[in-house]
């Protein structure tokens, strides 16, 4: 992830003292892989986040890549969402389902 | 050039006594930061400072191990039973600090001085030397990151900006003996290329980048005082009381079972 920091000095942080945001971290173990959730950082702002993410992930398994993000701008669903679960049975949109229904047909 | 061949014993001798203040720096400031274990601001700066301290322990570890081998000593010995007066590390990282302001200001000022003399070890001609210095070096940037991080954000309230002012105002004129290497000493390293550049000569450098990049403080006469001649000169061995209660607080009293530690003298039974 691009550093917004580098080349150019950071603006002095002007936030309210001690605020503090959740920063969700994502982490690229090996190359080609996805990113995987790896834990929770609190932070005043992204760049902390990520300089904070860097030595609370375990550095010795090489980690490829880290992405921050702040929780409340990501949007999740609840696991009890009814959209998650089809209502009707859908399993013939899947090509085994032909398999497992084969029809005979007679010459 | 490789150290055992190439080398005289009286050149051998001086680049281990270089090297072991370069590991006593790394060593004493390690064990500052792990201080913070369980005291850290947040549990991720915690985190973060622990990870910091072994690093530096990493470092002592890698020229601790050279001078070892030279003198005929142990990893232990060197870095655990030697008293104060013994060590060659800057008075910069021996003080004791309860305020996080001085764990930035420190570590600021030691990480832009460390970038430089390890770069003049880097870059010198020893190959079993120059590699040890890439390898402690190239994990600096990341205490530079951390550094860069924390002076941009303390300043945000006005109670921030005054404890950094009061931390660096501390911090700098100690860091007036990081490069106060005996001349004699560090000429024959220079001289036959163990060491690329002399560590008097990048003190200039040193100032000029700490000038910089804290241009917005009131440290005018701390800069100056970093310029000047040391109070103490860690370099030959003057510390402050601080680095003795540290080092008594590796060996606690009435220690008990086969340690190697244990051939330490308290400085409070000397």
């Amino acid at each position: 992830m691009a550093d917004a920091s580098e080349g150019e000095r950071l603006t002095p942080y002007e936030a309210e003292r001690g605020h503090q945001d959740v920063y969700e971290v994502f982490v690229q173990w090996q190359r080609g892989k996805p990113h995987e959730h790896a834990e929770t950082v609190n932070a005043s702002d992204p760049d902390m986040a990520l300089t904070l993410a860097k030595r609370n992930i375990d550095l010795r398994s090489d980690p490829v890549d880290i992405w921050v993000a702040p929780r409340r701008a990501m949007r999740r669903v609840s696991p009890e969402d009814p959209s998650l679960r089809p209502s009707t049975d859908r399993s013939y949109r899947q090509t085994a389902w032909y398999a497992e229904h084969r029809i005979e047909v007679e010459e | 050039m490789s150290l055992t061949t190439d080398l005289d014993a009286d050149l051998r001798d001086s680049a281990a006594a270089f090297l072991l203040a370069v590991a006593d720096d790394d060593f004493v400031w390690g064990h500052r930061l792990s201080e913070w274990v369980a005291l850290g601001p947040t549990m991720e700066e915690d985190n973060t400072l622990a990870a910091m301290s072994q690093d530096e322990f990493g470092h002592a570890r890698l020229f601790y191990e050279y001078v070892a081998d030279h003198v005929g000593s142990d990893l232990d010995h060197l870095a655990l039973n030697r008293r104060a007066e013994e060590r060659r590390n800057t008075t910069l990282v021996e003080a004791d600090h309860a305020d996080f302001a001085d764990t930035v200001a420190i570590n600021y000022c030691y990480d832009e001085a460390e970038r430089l003399l390890l770069s003049a070890v880097a870059d010198g001609n020893v190959e079993e030397l120059s590699a040890r210095a890439a390898q402690a070096r190239s994990e600096e940037p990341f205490h530079r990151e951390h550094a860069d991080r924390w002076l941009d954000r303390l300043v945000a309230t006005d109670e921030g900006r005054e404890r950094l002012t009061r931390a660096l105002s501390d911090a700098l004129p100690r860091a007036a003996d990081y490069f106060a290497f005996e001349d004699a000493a560090t000429a024959e390293l220079v001289d036959t290329g163990v060491l690329a550049t002399a560590p008097a000569d990048l003190r200039p450098e040193w100032i000029e980048a700490v000038s910089e990049r804290l241009v917005e403080f009131p440290l005018e006469d701390a800069l100056d005082a970093a310029a000047g001649e040391p109070a103490l000169n860690g370099r030959a061995g003057e510390h402050t009381d601080e680095l003795d209660a540290m080092l008594d607080g590796l060996h606690p009293e009435g220690h008990v079972g086969d340690h190697p530690i244990q051939d330490y003298q308290r400085a409070d039974a000397r």
